[in-house]
């Protein structure tokens, strides 16, 4: 590993998005790797559809080769990506159903996008049985929680936010964030207790 | 207890079953992403990084502006006249004055004399609509409530008369320019009306986004 390499390692987010913004190409990888899989997973649990996760992956990240240098260094990087990578999922929610509002797309435990992010398809008998196993029931739980719930709950796991952040990130208050990571936890914990050995 | 000590056996088991299911974006995906992050890199690096650049850059732009200035304020006075017979014209003038500046005033089509042009460019450069940051920011909730909400960056544009009313106003298409737009405005306003140049302002929306708001006015 070259000393370069080493020096990057150390570096912070936010440094490393400060480094690209002044023109030093060589920072933006690893703050790529670094955000790619928490990322990942959070637009695939949104929109649990891979190709349109792969499409808004790449509209995330080229968003923020082109926005890095309106980054403000008093900020932190990840609340900053997870936000742009919220704006587009909601963009592309509406470019898919126009007749629907912002309120429709942002709202509290809203039904119609519900409807549509959660239970899209029953799963067939094989499926079923598969979803015995417990990895697979959580996640399929996961997709039935109300959006709201279960895009608090994808911060934290997988991105790791705070509940202040999560809330910064969702446009609500730190009670709504927190009684949202609640009511996820208390469901998937139930299923957990159903599938437990 | 703390909150996060109950929740991790529900975050583990998440973890784990994300962790397996989910894969990774693909390595074409990632490639693309690392190459438009050193294009737009390169992109930015010329006017950030080469200070000569820059100031060829204002140079330029202020010598074009002077120009179209010039070239309008010419137009406005002696509608008709093609640019040779104006170019002609202003170079006629500009000896008379030099030799005697009392009987500059020319008699059929009369430029205005340097101080009135000055003036007159004073007085386009402080449009009098949207003239600060919050007044434009007025504008866009007023005008453009949706892209003011919206999750992407836009270019937006309005024309109001002398008296502040609103004559046109919409979103900027992609591929065109305001210049060519404004040539478009002007035929659609007709009657020789013509537009002083755009004052851009750049704003930032609810969602953080760059809005670009071109503000133009009939004299």
């Amino acid at each position: 590993m070259s000393a370069a390499a080493i020096s990057y390692q150390t570096l912070t987010d936010e440094a490393l998005l400060t480094r690209y913004a002044a023109g030093d190409v060589a920072a933006f990888e690893p703050l790529y790797e670094r955000h790619e899989l928490p990322l990942w997973r959070y637009l695939l649990r949104l929109c649990r559809d891979r190709a349109t996760a792969e499409e808004l992956m790449q509209e995330v990240w080229f968003a923020v080769a082109r926005e890095a240098p309106r980054f403000r260094p008093e900020g932190r990087f990840a609340p900053w990506l997870y936000t742009i990578a919220r704006h587009r999922v909601i963009d592309r929610h509406r470019a898919e159903h126009p007749a629907q509002s912002l309120d429709a797309a942002s709202g509290e435990d809203d039904e119609p996008l519900a409807a549509r992010l959660a239970d899209e398809r029953s799963p067939s008998p094989l499926q079923a049985s598969e979803q015995l196993q417990q990895g697979q029931a959580i996640l399929a739980a996961l997709a039935k929680l109300p959006p709201q719930q279960r895009e608090a709950f994808v911060l934290q796991a997988e991105a790791g936010l705070s509940v202040a952040d999560i809330a910064g990130i969702t446009g609500t208050t730190f009670e709504t964030a927190k009684s949202r990571l609640r009511y996820a936890r208390d469901k998937l914990k139930a299923l957990l207790r159903d599938h437990a050995p | 207890m703390n909150p996060n000590d109950e929740h991790d056996e529900v975050l583990e088991a998440y973890r784990k079953a994300s962790a397996e299911k989910a894969g990774r974006p693909t390595a074409g995906m990632r490639r693309a992403i690392l190459e438009e992050a050193a294009a737009a890199a390169n992109r930015r690096r010329p006017a950030a990084n080469d200070s000569r650049f820059m100031w060829r850059g204002i140079a330029g732009v202020a010598v074009l502006s002077v120009g179209i200035v010039l070239w309008r304020q010419v137009e406005h006075r002696t509608p008709g006249a093609t640019p040779v017979v104006v170019a002609q014209q202003m170079r006629e003038e500009s000896k008379a004055e030099a030799a005697a500046p009392v009987a500059s005033a020319a008699p059929a089509a009369p430029a205005p004399p340097p101080a009135a042009a000055i003036e007159e460019r004073a007085a386009a450069k402080q449009a009098p609509r949207a003239q600060d940051a919050a007044e434009a920011e007025a504008l866009l909730r007023l005008h453009f409530p949706a892209q003011y909400a919206s999750g992407q960056p836009h270019t937006v544009w309005l024309v109001v008369d002398g008296a502040g009313t609103l004559l046109r106003s919409g979103e900027l298409p992609a591929g065109q320019t305001l210049g060519e737009l404004r040539l478009d405005i002007e035929r659609e306003l007709g009657g020789g009306r013509l537009l002083r140049p755009w004052r851009i302002h750049t704003l930032r929306n609810a969602q953080g986004q760059e809005i670009q708001l071109g503000v133009a006015q009939t004299p």
